[in-house]
């Protein structure tokens, strides 16, 4: 079971951004693995990822169309960057690619 | 870095400026819509409705000068916004618009980020990022702006702007049906930017029609999946019949996306038809030449438009076209509902 963490954002905020990060969730999930999602919309940061949960998390998953607010705050992390379409067409094969990544 | 990647994240800061740009346009535009709407295009400066108008403007006025600033903070962080904003200004002043913004936005956003990789003494550190880069970015960027950039940029800018707004005819009914098509393709992803971008663009250089077709498009695709499965129930799955719903009321609000899980279940069958009614929407309503000058989305924009009667006819056609499109695709080609179900 793997620790994954994620911040998801589009350019508007309004949906794209919501429905990446419900999908990385349901497919986390599936998979059997732990998952906590920062969304950065037009309300700004929500569901903030502590300096704990970005600690203990094996590896980052940035779902987002735009720029990665405070961005330093994952400095060192194993990540995986990708557009919010993609999670949304096919949120399993994200999920795979980042558990992946722990082990490479 | 490979040269994809470095596209992806070009993009990435241009769609970070268009994100903290697009509540400016949406306090302005509106702002400005209301005091004209209520106050009459002749509104008077002093009066009521024309102070409402005034505050519109000077929001409209923020979209270089946001668009430059956020496009700089998202290259290099903090130290791009104080060159950002004050360089951004000198874009507006000089009468770039968008594209001026965007350009100092680049231009300060890499050379800021630039400056802050130079190596310089332990002790000169807080002196380097509290004057040194705040003040090198805005005079060389400033300057080369004023004195070598900004002239003919706007020479570009202006005929771009009167190509566009000299658009009659035949053209702008292709440009919106283009861009509604383009809308409707991936419903938020990389295709419906590049057109969202496109309009948003156009608005701040006060073309309306391309913005007009754009923010028309955003809720045609979810209306035409309603209004499908309000037609043949029996195409549908329960789930999809609740989605359609769902969609609907979405798109009222201006989200498109809730026609996507039908596009993902049926792509050929479902894209194809939402670009087509997308685009009868867009182009018929550039026919009729109706525009509106808010930055809201299709059916919140409806009291603005310039003739809301047509407007609505441009709606209703396209959607209806479109829903009957896709019903009569899955009907005709054998769409197995339950197969779906299975998935």
């Amino acid at each position: 079971m793997a620790k994954i963490i994620a911040v998801t954002g589009c350019i508007a905020g309004i949906a794209h951004t919501y429905m990446a990060a419900a999908n990385l969730k349901k497919f986390a999930k599936k998979n059997g693995d732990d998952i906590k999602v920062e969304t950065q919309g037009a309300m700004g940061i929500e569901n903030r990822l502590t300096p704990d949960d970005i600690k203990n998390a094996d590896v980052v998953i940035f779902a987002v169309d735009t720029t990665v607010s405070e961005k330093e705050r994952f400095e060192g992390k194993k990540t995986l960057e990708v557009g919010t379409s993609e999670v949304i067409k096919d949120g399993e094969s994200v999920i795979k690619k980042a558990t992946d990544l722990i082990n490479s | 870095m490979s040269f994809k990647s470095e596209m992806r994240e070009l993009g990435n800061h241009l769609q970070t400026g268009v994100s903290y740009m697009i509540p400016v346009v949406t306090a302005g535009g509106l702002l400005m819509s209301i005091g004209t709407l209520v106050g009459g295009t002749n509104v008077a400066a002093n009066s009521f409705w024309g102070q409402v108008k005034n505050l519109g403007l000077i929001g409209l006025q923020f979209i270089p000068i946001v668009i430059a600033a956020y496009i700089a903070f998202s290259i290099a962080d903090r130290p791009g916004l104080a060159p950002g904003f004050i360089v951004g200004v000198v874009a507006q002043k000089m009468g770039t618009g968008f594209i001026g913004g965007i350009v100092v936005g680049l231009l300060v956003g890499y050379l800021t980020k630039w400056l802050k990789k130079v190596p310089v003494p332990q002790k000169l550190v807080t002196v380097k990022a509290l004057l040194f880069i705040p003040l090198i970015v805005t005079a060389v960027i400033g300057l080369l702006y004023i004195y070598i950039i900004g002239t003919p940029l706007k020479a570009v800018v202006d005929g771009l702007t009167g190509w566009l707004q000299g658009m009659k005819g035949a053209n702008s009914v292709l440009l919106a049906a283009i861009l509604g098509a383009m809308m409707a393709f991936d419903m938020g992803g990389p295709v419906n930017k590049v057109a969202y971008t496109f309009g948003m663009g156009c608005y701040a250089q006060g073309v309306y029609a391309p913005s007009t077709a754009m923010l028309l498009a955003i809720a045609i695709p979810p209306f035409i999946m309603f209004v499908a499965t309000l037609f043949d129930k029996s195409l549908y799955s329960k789930e999809e019949i609740e989605n359609g719903r769902t969609a609907a009321i979405m798109g009222i609000f201006g989200i498109t996306e809730g026609a996507i899980p039908f596009a993902l279940a049926d792509p050929l069958r479902v894209i194809p038809s939402i670009m087509v009614g997308t685009a009868v929407s867009c182009a018929l309503n550039a026919a009729f030449g109706v525009t509106q000058k808010t930055a809201l989305t299709t059916l919140m924009a409806l009291p603005f438009a310039s003739n809301i009667i047509l407007y609505i006819v441009s709606i209703v056609v396209g959607v209806l076209v479109g829903a009957v499109m896709v019903n009569a695709l899955k009907k005709f080609t054998h769409h197995n509902v339950d197969q779906d179900a299975l998935k």
